[in-house]
């Protein structure tokens, strides 16, 4: 899935390993939902919302629509 | 957790190291706890069975740190794994099953067949590290 998760990571100057330890996840996963080949759970989907205080169609582009709100 | 131990990694390897040492430790007591006590009948079955036991609790040991991880990622990827590993044993298995029935191909004790799973949870790691090393190439 096609998400911005990369980009609002680099503007809080925050590596792949930061942004796991702030979702209590694996670095691994964090690489492998930024390059769209894991879509994470919705629980995790809304943690990450949560974290960067964003709806989570301002990070992941609608499957249906192809685009981030 | 990007630098932490899984709590389910530690109790994983607490379980499967025991667990396979029993597992060892039978395999070459069994055939001498049969020859020594001469057994037979019910007492046969079950010094004979007494291997598959801990065998078999590795298959539960799996399924709990499925249950137990935390990252779902990590989850997924142990799930193709093992998918991967049950495809090549039953592959190996069902071809070596004709082989016998057609071509007279010498018999192999059943209890390969999860050996041979084992066996496929290492070609498992091997396909999840070339999908990951793709993926993080192309990204």
């Amino acid at each position: 899935m096609i998400n911005r998760l990369k980009v609002l990571r680099a503007e809080r100057n925050w590596s792949q390993g930061d942004l796991a330890e702030r979702l209590d996840v694996s670095r691994q996963s964090v690489n492998a939902i930024e390059t769209g080949r894991y879509d994470p759970s919705l629980p995790l989907a809304f943690r990450i919302a949560e974290l960067f205080e964003l709806p989570i169609e301002a990070i992941f582009a609608s499957p249906s629509k192809g685009d981030v709100a | 957790m990007s630098r932490r131990i899984d709590p389910a990694d530690r109790a994983y390897l607490r379980r499967f190291v025991p667990t396979m040492a029993l597992y060892v430790v039978l395999v070459w007591a069994s055939p001498f706890l049969i020859r020594a006590l001469h057994a037979e009948g019910p007492l046969l079955w079950l010094i004979a069975l007494l291997p598959a036991f801990p065998l078999s609790a590795v298959f539960w040991i799996i399924g709990r740190y499925l249950i137990d991880l935390r990252d779902e990622y990590r989850r997924m990827l142990e799930v193709r794994k093992a998918l991967v590993a049950t495809g090549f044993a039953m592959t190996l298995a069902t071809g070596w099953g004709f082989l016998e029935v057609y071509a007279h191909a010498p018999h192999v004790p059943l209890f390969f067949v999860p050996i041979a799973w084992f066996a496929g949870l290492g070609l498992g790691s091997a396909v999840n590290a070339v999908i990951e090393r793709r993926s993080e190439d192309a990204a």
